[in-house]
């Protein structure tokens, strides 16, 4: 890919990140210009991906929300991958064997689920503080460097104008401050550490095939408490 | 240094320069400065924190440890200086150097003769220094451009380095302040905006930062109690 390339792509990527509804947040913004460019049908942006203090910016669909919970959850997938190793990753979820057995026996439960890749967000080609996901009907991937190219550009855009005022209000970090409250109160109730307490959250909504951010509001709306002796549910 | 090796050794360096997360970023430095830099045998970092705290970071070599901290306890060295006061210090023999008695005792004594101190950033919360040893007396009398370029690459790359720190360290925040107000609703049976009222009352009343106190009440609640993991950090 050569510098002309490079600017090309940029230009488009400015155009549609523009052109697009002005009172989006930037990061979804970003989000919808990236799956634009590598036309696919559903994309998430996720910061911190295996991290503690994961939080996922934008989904632009359902299935893309619930692929991400579910590698979130199961902490396996393209996306875990792609975060780790630093290196684009891709599940083909119709194949019966594949690298991450769990995560795909889980997402091809989901309506509508077929590929889904990951790219390593790397602001300046090194140093990886998130993942970009899209999920697609075919097998036919775009051009592994144009991906990654784009995916380093968001993320220099995103460490330039960092998503990170603290509100109570809506939003993707409502949810996140939701599973890091519901940590907390598991903290409390268990005496455990909060690696711990997330843990059992993600082991809680495995096992009962919910998404983490319903384990989390059962939690906060004390619908859901654990005890020393064993988790009780009161309705 | 002639101007075509000047200009292989700066592309030597760019290239080795990219920028990545903060330690890696520091330590590609140092060493870059040994492999580009002439006559240096050994490189690491001083920190200054905002405390006052100096801290070596991403030395080359475990040598520079018990040196750096000899320079740190007695407030003289060209590290010292470069972290604390003066941008730019050469020493091309410590052990003939005026400024430097009873530090260049120290560094002699480990077979180190000549050494430089380049600032290398000066941020708000922090700022830093290069240091440059060499085992030859007489080293560094020649820094010149190379010695800029290489002190300007380096603070670009830290630059980029501290802005992914600040958005990493943002998202720990969070984090954090959402486990803290969690534990305050357990605990007190309180909903989550008057948990973070309450959280911001400690802090204010405390006069510590917000931070500070979420981390405490995180620490003390796991540890607390009969029932611990035994895997507490």
């Amino acid at each position: 890919m050569g510098d002309l390339d490079r600017t090309t792509l940029l230009a488009r990527l400015a155009r549609l990140i523009a052109e697009d509804d002005n009172d989006l947040q930037l990061e979804a913004r970003l989000c919808r210009a990236y799956l634009a460019m590598m036309s696919g049908d559903g994309a998430a942006l996720t910061l911190s991906y295996t991290q503690p203090e994961r939080v996922t910016l934008c989904t632009t669909d359902d299935l893309a929300a619930r692929l991400e919970d579910l590698q979130e959850v199961l902490g396996e997938g393209p996306g875990p991958t792609a975060y780790v190793t630093e290196q684009i990753a891709v599940a083909d979820l119709r194949a019966e064997t594949g690298p991450w057995p769990l995560f795909t026996e889980a997402a091809r439960k989901v309506p509508g689920a077929a590929v889904l890749y990951a790219v390593p967000i790397r602001p300046w080609n090194d140093g990886v503080i998130g993942v970009l996901t899209v999920h697609q009907q075919t097998m036919e991937l775009p051009d592994a460097g144009q991906a990654q190219f784009l995916a380093s550009a968001i993320g220099a855009a995103l460490v330039k104008d960092p998503p990170v005022e603290f509100s109570l209000g809506s939003g993707p970090w409502t949810t996140r401050s939701e599973i890091h409250q519901a940590t907390g109160m598991v903290v409390a109730q268990l005496r455990i550490s909060p690696d711990d307490a997330l843990a059992l959250l993600r082991a809680h909504a495995f096992s009962h095939d919910i998404s983490l951010a319903a384990v989390a509001d059962l939690i906060t709306s004390r619908h859901l408490h654990f005890t020393d002796d064993a988790e009780s549910e009161t309705p | 240094m002639d101007d075509a090796e000047l200009i292989e050794a700066a592309a030597r360096l760019v290239k080795s320069l990219t920028p990545g997360d903060l330690d890696h970023t520091l330590s590609r430095i140092t060493v870059a400065a040994v492999e580009v830099l002439p006559e240096v045998d050994y490189a690491s970092i001083t920190v200054k924190h905002s405390d006052g705290r100096l801290e070596t970071v991403a030395p080359t070599d475990d040598v520079l440890w018990g040196v750096d901290a000899a320079q740190y306890d007695l407030q003289e060295g060209p590290c010292y200086d470069a972290a604390v006061d003066t941008v730019h210090v050469v020493s091309p023999d410590l052990g003939a150097d005026p400024r430097f008695p009873r530090y260049a005792a120290t560094a002699v004594a480990v077979g180190i003769r000549a050494q430089a101190g380049l600032r290398l950033f000066d941020a708000p919360r922090s700022q830093g220094a290069l240091n440059l040893y060499s085992t030859a007396v007489g080293s560094f009398t020649d820094l010149g451009s190379l010695g800029q370029l290489f002190t300007h690459q380096s603070a670009l790359a830290i630059g980029y380095a501290q802005e992914v720190d600040n958005l990493q360290v943002a998202l720990q925040t969070r984090r954090t302040i959402g486990q803290a107000i969690g534990i305050l609703m357990e605990r007190y049976s309180l909903t989550d905006q008057r948990a973070f009222a309450f959280l911001t009352r400690l802090s204010q009343h405390g006069n510590v930062k917000l931070n500070r106190v979420a981390e405490q009440l995180v620490d003390d609640a796991e540890g607390k109690g009969e029932r611990g993991t035994g895997q507490d950090r």
